[in-house]
């Protein structure tokens, strides 16, 4: 009983920075780019402004993105892209959310 | 839909993006009816010369026209759709899938070029070939993406080249046929995608605040 409580522990046990909505959004709209800027964030995620920032910023801090802050012409543009750490760690919450889903599929 | 189709959806979601706006298949489609309208002039021409030059000619304007059509369209993206609805950049590195979609490209072109003077006139099946290869790219495109405009024309691209095919007409003819009747088909596709996109997405009012 104690080994299946520890496997079921293990699935739940979930990457906390991964695991609010907002920030698995940016991260999987990151994944399947090499970079994108703050507006198509935005755009992409619906989020505000000021919730965007402060989800890059944490993700910023976890070390999963990284942020660039850039000009196009004369136009500000902030740069952001995954890291291997936060590309790994998305592999991992998917694969991680797979295995939930099937142990917890109903028959 | 559960989480694990929500993420699908999100992470296929840049590819729809680029396609969204349509100035890929107005610069693409501007590019093909130029071609086709130079395969067209050959056929009026009989000098051999002039029809050497041509030939010689088509190389650099299929060549400079793809490059001149990639930087037309980053520049339009840039200074039309970034600052509406943001900038995406893609891997720069290609994945095995595009090599070989690019490797099976450039040898059907190079088919295309030995069958152009080998053609019957009775049959020409060059821009039925054409056809099938615009038509496979197109809906290689819609099957990622899902749009349902480039559905239409990939199938557009089947028919036109199996209906020049059918009609007989010679090389170089058939194949200028194509690209123009194809060119002027994507450009009017890409034409409404844009309109549509610019009724979608108004230009910002205040860029710089968006921009943080």
């Amino acid at each position: 009983v104690s080994e299946q409580v520890d496997d079921f522990a293990s699935l739940t046990d979930f990457d906390r920075i991964l695991h609010s909505p907002a920030r698995l959004t940016i991260v999987a709209i990151l994944s399947a780019v090499e970079e994108a800027d703050f507006v198509y964030l935005l755009n992409e995620s619906g989020l505000t402004k000021g919730n965007l920032s402060t989800h890059l910023s944490k993700l910023e801090e976890s070390g999963y993105i990284e942020i660039e802050k850039t000009y196009r012409g004369k136009v500000p543009l902030t740069l952001c892209r995954l890291t291997l750490t936060g590309q790994q760690a998305f592999i991992e919450y998917r694969q991680q959310l797979k295995r939930f889903v099937d142990l917890t599929r109903e028959e | 839909m559960n989480a694990k189709d929500n993420l699908d959806k999100i992470t296929k979601r840049p590819i729809q993006y680029w396609f969204e706006d349509g100035i890929g298949e107005l610069i693409t489609g501007g590019l093909f009816t130029l071609i086709g309208i130079y395969f067209v002039l050959q056929e009026f021409i009989n000098s051999s010369l002039i029809k050497g030059l041509f030939g010689i000619l088509s190389v650099v304007i299929i060549g400079g026209g793809t490059i001149l059509g990639r930087v037309l369209i980053g520049k339009l993206k840039e200074r039309l759709v970034y600052p509406r609805t943001g900038y995406v950049g893609f891997a720069k590195r290609p994945s095995k899938r595009k090599l070989a979609i690019t490797l099976s490209v450039v040898i059907g072109v190079a088919i295309l070029v030995l069958m152009l003077g080998s053609s019957s006139s009775v049959f020409n099946w060059v821009p039925l070939v054409i056809g099938v290869i615009c038509g496979g790219l197109m809906l290689y495109q819609a099957t990622q993406t899902r749009i349902y405009r480039l559905y239409i024309e990939a199938s557009l691209a089947f028919l036109i080249g199996a209906t020049i095919s059918i009609l007989g007409k010679s090389e170089p003819l058939g194949s200028g046929l194509f690209f123009v009747i194809y060119g002027l088909i994507m450009v009017f596709a890409g034409g409404c995608a844009l309109r549509n996109y610019f009724r979608q997405a108004p230009p910002l009012s205040n860029l710089e605040e968006a921009r943080e």
